[in-house]
């Protein structure tokens, strides 16, 4: 088994209730870059300084991420 | 839980010659079946039997190994969509002891998807130290980005910012640049993970 997958890891979105199901894996056989573009928003699009202090989102519609991968 | 021994664990396993960019266990001729099934997984009209018949028959094809097969249906059966953590956890067991008779130079990084699902499972079910312990040791048999991810977003869940943001220190100051520019990028775009985004100013 030789070093590969620029994103064996996939993006598991565990939402608990809601299903995020648009992250549950990130584009794995992308480059990284590519694979984090395809769940995620760009650095650009990422929340204020404000919202970067938040703690991740709970209840009923909060959702955590896993890098899952194969 | 002890952190510092978990930084030692970590820390440890890293030296300039050590990274795997997002290494990891799916051999290049298995990558393109995978990625297809990767992605019926991601889209919005994912169909979990349909992933599942796909990857048997990817199997059956010669496309995939056994192993990978085990992977896709684990990962199916923790989906959201499915959540049958039972079959989760059997194919978990199942793909550990495949990979230990398959052994091998790739044992190890199979033995890292092992560690990694249960990992994942762990923080399915809410048992962040749990997933902690198991993301660290998937880290110790593979060195990636990901798997530090894994850490840092079990450490938060534990409500362990501090020692977060201390691991994090330590990583961006003593590991390989690949491996740190990697883990920069997810922090600055996984929502989990932006509380420690102030943290890369400094």
């Amino acid at each position: 088994m030789t070093a590969f997958f620029p994103a064996v890891f996939f993006k598991l979105y565990a939402a608990l209730q809601a299903l995020m199901f648009s992250g549950f894996l990130a584009g794995h056989s992308l480059p990284p870059a590519a694979a984090e573009a395809s769940v995620a928003a760009p650095p650009s699009a990422a929340p204020t300084a404000a919202e970067d202090e938040k703690a991740p989102a709970a209840g009923p519609f909060g959702q955590s991420r896993l890098y899952v991968g194969f | 839980m002890d952190h510092q021994a978990l930084y030692e664990r970590i820390l440890g396993q890293v030296d300039g010659q050590a990274y795997l960019a997002y290494a990891d266990a799916v051999a290049p001729d298995q990558r393109a079946a995978m990625g297809a099934l990767g992605a019926q997984i991601q889209a919005a009209d994912y169909a979990p039997e349909a992933v599942r018949a796909g990857a048997r028959a990817a199997h059956a094809s010669g496309q995939i190994d056994a192993f990978n097969l085990l992977s896709v249906l684990h990962v199916v059966a923790s989906s959201p969509a499915v959540k049958d953590y039972g079959e989760a956890a059997r194919l978990i067991a199942e793909k550990e002891v495949l990979a230990l008779r398959m052994g091998g130079p790739e044992l190890g990084g199979r033995l890292a998807s092992v560690e990694r699902h249960r990992g994942a499972l762990s923080f399915l079910l809410g048992n962040y130290e749990q997933a902690l312990d198991y993301f660290s040791r998937a880290f110790e048999r593979q060195r990636s980005a990901g798997n530090l991810a894994n850490v840092l977003n079990a450490l938060i869940r534990l409500g362990d910012r501090d020692e977060a943001v201390e691991l994090l220190a330590q990583v961006r100051g003593g590991l390989p640049a690949p491996l740190v520019r990697d883990l920069e990028q997810m922090i600055l775009t996984d929502p989990d993970l932006a509380t420690l985004r102030r943290e890369l100013q400094s």
